[in-house]
């Protein structure tokens, strides 16, 4: 290299040193006259620090430098460097249209921002991996940043191992050369040492470099999506929280929120149907095109009413024209009507022309009149006559007689109703406007409290009630104890789970200090939804659901639209049915399925306590120990695994029907009963001992709860609901009627609906943790398959670096 | 040299046919025909070195790994980022329960499609632009060369030291290869000629080669920057074709058949659901909401435009008949430093 000589001279200089060096510099001894000379500018150029966590004033920086490489770009007179910056750019932007694009296609707005995290987190990994992976342990190893950044004299930031040939000189001080010598072991006593450890850097640098685009893409793709999941339990709390408050406000404000969901969209369509219709014939399609733009998104119940409404309001004093128009949409709307069962050339032998209906009408006094009641009946038998007495004469049967009577009468009816002399005039017009301002406001009303419950219940991912479940049954699995080995072996099969489960409730129920623990933390957190959900918000939503309709209903009544109103409210048939009742129970229940799912895992814990600790009712002392070592099992599989289908046949459980009359204590280990008699033989069901049943109802709803259990609940405010739960099930679960097993109760029947009987039992917890299990297995398998992934790349990458540089030093 | 000097010590290891001189492809640097042989020679070498070559040259340390090769390198970021994406996105699924394993799986298969789509709508666009500012103004700027370099000796005697690299005669806007434009005797500025009557300067230039150079920056100027924008913005276009619901189709295709038909079945399917992919994500698919309706259209449209733009742009200047006075490249009141 000719300018290596120069080079081993000034290396070990700063660049004011060397300007220095350079002014005295001389040949053979003679120095050299530099005066008026002249020489180029000083070099400005400088290493800079590329922290892992740029600062704003850099970042800044970045984006202004990207941004005259724009400007540059577009006008031509952007140099190479800045078109390398613009690839950067283009790749940002471009990414940043792809996930504006993909967030379009979800649907949540949790998965929407998912879809910019998804490229944050990848713009970020491909970033700070040469930092964290390549440059921090090489430093640390080597005592140099092989990713050292530099700014050149033109301000342009480059890297400056990035082309090992070609490195700017001078911009390693003697004294960080020097140190980096001693880091790398090169001896202190060669000529030119300096030189020699720049070798060994670029060695040192070309390694790492290489390195780095090795790994760069497998540790890009893995990381980033490791941050994502990260960032999904940052993100899920934080958006469920803005959620709710922005729910709750709506409540709270919810005439400021009605205002803001107000516009003149429906009322300018409709303003467009009465341009294009004013004055016309109202007939049944314009009823029903301006109904379907009066109720736009609203429910079928609430179209058809309006629909009623409006065709009497509209038409209900109608008179029919008896013109030549009236004529022809007879004869065209029976011909349709008829081609079902006639052929063309039958119907050709009784189907009157244009000419002929008219001349009925004259002959029977009816044309040019306006008709309507008795006289409109005249008309349809005068219509029906001419078609029937002309099949009558070509010998058509009886029964195809009475067919083309009752089609041609129809037919005529709404050839009637169309050939209306009511117009659609400017009182009409104004009535309608009227009738569709209060149900604009009407919409805008519901739509909030539509919005209100989306947010709050709804089922769909994002709702918070949905984060609710899925915090409370997802923190289960670390309350139970339950392990990856255990996840990966049951997670399939429900029945393996049921086992597990079992286990570690007999496991975690017969060890106070676990319990204590385990129940504590249960119900706090599904304690939590009250805060969520508050009960008095949940009233003051119902409150105004019934004062909206019933606002409604009864501003749609006093304009003549009582159909609609009956629709809105169902008063008539004391509220059932109605859009009103449907949303209050759609509210109450999706909140109600909840709370009993959790109220029942509480009551499942607790039931299994009782047994661990051995506190039975009183009513199962003196019983046969067979027998109570059965009506135990029974109780710890309806509480963990029953359904309502179980609890209407009130149970079907196989034991001796001879039981043995020893009534001994049963013997609980470890949680366990360990069973002396029970299950040594097959057994049956035995539908005649309704003591049994009503004992086990009893010990799993009635008896009083275990006394941590009972703190935990009292320290969350939960009693009341646990228990009001347990006493639901038991009155009318309990004293519901199954006719093989008449006295199989536990009281009177309260008639629940199958309905509510089915809300009340929620989901089972075997159900519940088969769930959760698959779930949380899913998302440790890719975590750990992926985390492995990432930690092996990692350490392979910094272990790799321990053996750059070896060999002969250069 | 010192190095030399090291390397002696070593050059007992090697046998004498490693001095024997192997003949190259080219002997001096070489502009290539832009064709399809020429890119598939350059990509499979560029390929092939990228995973081989260059990367155990690079770990050694070698003083021959050079920027170019490098860069070259870049490809192994990409495809083995991109062999991680589709990993990311499938690998785990076997794992999962039958149904999360379907529905896994089919986002899963939609996302590697859409990491190959990315990658071959970024480098497939790219001919948007150079095609037709080549066919208005006459300049490729994706002008392909052979570079025979010439690296340090690894031993005494080496005589194998010179390398062929695949270059671009405009790879650089501030020092592109004219050099290598310029022809023989009479024909020595036939390629700038050319490209002096496209641009509208005339015929017959006394030296067109003067004229035409500082336009041949901007043109590679504008069409590099509009390249960096809208292939990116294409790629994203590829990934949106990839998600749309009728791959579903596809990928069951790929299930059914065996062997020939198995194959024949899936290129049918291929297309028949490209098309189908392409009408959704224009369109939004059944029953698209307000922003899904727009969105494609907006994705597609906003690629388009950039594609037109940077077209638009870099061919009317390049062809406007101003003096160009900026494009002087040194001002001659200002002291010069070079960096």
């Amino acid at each position: 290299m000719s300018i290596s000589a120069v080079n081993n001279t000034i290396t070990s200089k700063t660049q004011s040193q060397n300007w220095e060096n350079w002014k005295s510099s001389s040949v053979n001894g003679t120095p050299i006259p530099t005066e008026g000379l002249i020489r180029p500018n000083q070099a400005k150029g400088r290493l800079v620090n590329d922290p892992i966590v740029p600062s704003p004033k850099r970042v800044l920086k970045g984006f202004k430098y990207d941004a005259k490489a724009l400007k540059d770009g577009f006008t031509g007179k952007a140099n190479d460097h800045q078109l390398g910056k613009l690839n950067d750019v283009g790749m940002k932007v471009g990414g940043l249209a792809l996930a504006g694009y993909l967030a379009t296609q979800k649907t949540t707005a949790k998965t929407k921002l998912m879809e910019f995290v998804g490229l944050g987190t990848f713009l970020a990994a491909m970033n700070l991996w040469p930092k964290v992976a390549i440059a921090a342990p090489a430093k640390a190893i080597h005592g140099f940043n092989p990713m050292q950044k530099y700014e050149d004299s033109f301000g342009r930031e480059k890297s400056y191992f990035q082309d090992a040939q070609y490195t700017p000189t001078d911009l390693y001080s003697n004294e960080k050369l020097q140190k980096i010598g001693d880091r790398m072991g090169i001896d202190k006593n060669i000529n030119d040492r300096n030189d020699a450890t720049m070798k060994q850097m670029k060695k040192v640098a070309t390694q790492n470099n290489t390195l780095w685009m090795i790994t760069a893409g497998i540790a890009s793709a893995v990381f980033s999506a490791l941050a994502c999941n990260q960032a999904e339990k940052v993100i899920d709390p934080a958006l469920e929280k803005a959620n709710n408050k922005k729910a709750d406000n709506m409540l709270a404000n919810f005439d400021e929120a009605c205002k803001k969901q107000e516009n003149n969209k429906m009322l300018d369509s409709l303003n467009k149907v009465f341009a294009d219709n004013k004055d016309k014939a109202i007939d049944n399609k314009m009823i029903e095109k301006i109904t379907s733009v009066m109720t736009k998104g609203m429910d079928p119940i609430t179209n058809d009413g309006v629909k009623a409404d409006l065709t009497n309001m509209l038409l209900g004093d109608n008179k029919t024209v008896v013109d030549e128009k009236l004529a022809e949409t007879i004869i065209s709307g029976s011909k349709k009507a008829l081609s079902e069962r006639f052929s063309e050339e039958e119907m050709s032998k009784f189907l009157p022309n244009k000419e002929e209906m008219v001349e009925k009408f004259k002959s029977s006094n009816f044309m040019g009149k306006e008709l309507a009641g008795e006289e409109l009946k005249d008309l349809r038998t005068v219509v029906t006559s001419a078609y029937v007495s002309k099949a009558k004469s070509n010998g058509f049967a009886k029964d195809d007689l009475k067919h083309i009577k009752s089609t041609v009468s129809a037919s005529s009816d709404e050839a009637f109703s169309s050939n209306s002399n009511a117009k659609l005039n400017d009182a009409k017009i104004e009535k309608l406007t009227e009738i569709a301002k209060v149900m604009n406001k009407y919409q805008a009303k519901t739509k909030v409290l539509d919005d209100y419950a989306q947010i709050k219940v709804a089922d769909k991912p994002d709702s918070v009630i949905a984060a609710y479940w899925n915090s409370v049954s997802g923190s289960l699995i670390k309350t139970m104890g339950i392990d990856y080995k255990e996840l990966e072996k049951v997670r399939n099969n429900r029945e393996m789970v049921q086992e597990l489960v079992r286990g570690k409730m007999e496991e975690i129920t017969s060890d106070d200090a676990k319990y204590e623990k385990a129940i504590g933390a249960v119900v706090s957190k599904v304690a939590e939804l009250d805060q969520k959900i508050k009960p008095e918000d949940t009233k003051k939503y119902s409150e105004k659901v019934v004062k909206v309709y019933d606002d409604f209903a009864t501003e749609m009544a006093q304009k003549g639209m009582t159909e609609t109103s009956n629709k809105l409210t169902a008063y008539n048939v004391g509220g059932k049915g109605s859009l009103k009742r449907i949303k209050q129970v759609y509210f109450e229940e999706r909140i109600a399925g909840v709370k009993n799912s959790f109220s029942r895992l509480i009551n499942t814990m607790d039931t299994y306590r009782r047994v661990s600790t051995g506190k039975f009712s009183p009513e199962m002392n003196g019983m046969s120990r067979e027998i109570k070592e059965g009506l135990i099992e029974l109780t710890k599989q309806t509480t963990l695994q029953g359904h309502s289908s179980d609890h209407s046949i009130k149970f079907y459980f196989n034991r001796n029907q001879n039981p043995n009359p020893d009534t001994s204590e049963v013997e609980i280990k470890d949680g366990k009963v360990v069973n002396k008699y029970f299950d040594k033989s097959k057994g049956v069901d035995i539908p005649a001992d309704y003591d049994f049943y009503q004992k086990a109802m009893n010990f799993m709803y009635k008896q009083d709860f275990d006394p941590i259990t009972k703190k935990a609940l009292q320290a969350s405010k939960m009693e009341g609901q646990v228990r009001g739960y347990m006493d639901d099930v038991h009155k009318n679960i309990g004293g519901a009627d199954y006719f093989t097993k008449p006295n199989h109760k536990t009281g009177a029947d309260q008639n629940a609906s199958s309905e509510y009987k089915f809300l009340l039992l929620g989901v089972a917890p075997d159900e519940m943790f088969t769930k959760t299990i698959q779930q949380t297995y899913n998302t440790q398998k890719w975590g750990k398959t992926f985390g492995t992934a990432g930690a092996i790349l990692t350490g392979l990458t910094v272990a790799a670096q321990f053996l750059f540089g070896k060999g002969k030093k250069v | 040299m010192e190095v030399n000097k090291i390397q002696s010590s070593n050059n007992i290891n090697f046998s004498s046919k490693v001095n024997e001189q192997k003949s190259l492809k080219y002997q001096k640097d070489t502009v290539l025909k832009n064709n399809l042989a020429t890119q598939v020679e350059v990509t499979t070498d560029k390929f092939t070195k990228a995973f081989t070559t260059y990367p155990a040259k690079g770990l050694k340390g070698d003083k021959n790994a050079n920027f170019y090769e490098f860069l070259t390198m870049g490809t192994v970021p990409y495809v083995l980022g991109s062999a991680a994406l589709m990993g990311v996105f499938n690998l785990a699924n076997k794992y999962f329960t039958p149904f999360a394993q379907s529905k896994a799986g089919s986002v899963g298969k939609k996302l590697a499609l859409g990491v190959l789509f990315y990658g071959v709508a970024k480098e497939a666009s790219k001919a948007l632009i150079n095609k037709p500012v080549k066919a208005l103004t006459g300049v490729d700027t994706e002008m392909p060369y052979a570079k025979v370099v010439e690296g340090l000796p690894k031993f005494e005697g080496d005589k194998n030291t010179k390398n062929i690299e695949y270059h671009k005669v405009f790879e650089s806007v501030e020092f592109p290869r004219y050099d290598l434009l310029y022809g023989q005797g009479e024909k020595r500025n036939e390629y700038y000629d050319k490209v002096a009557k496209k641009l509208g300067l005339g015929e017959n230039l006394k030296s067109s080669d003067k004229e035409v150079k500082p336009r041949i920056k901007e043109i590679v100027s504008k069409s590099n920057s509009a390249k960096s924008m809208a292939s990116y913005l294409w790629a994203a276009v590829g990934v949106g074709l990839a998600v749309q619901k009728p791959w579903d189709n596809f990928f069951t295709a790929t299930t059914k058949g065996q062997g020939l038909k198995k194959v024949g079945n899936c290129v049918k399917s291929f297309g028949r659901n490209f098309v189908d992919s392409a009408k959704e994500l224009w369109t939004g698919g059944a029953n698209p909401t307000k922003g899904q309706k727009i969105a494609g259209k907006a994705l597609i449209g906003t690629a388009v435009a950039a594609t037109v733009l940077g077209v638009v742009n870099t061919v009317v200047s390049a062809r406007r008949s101003s003096k160009l006075s900026h494009q002087e490249v040194f001002d001659k009141n200002k002291q010069v430093v070079e960096g």
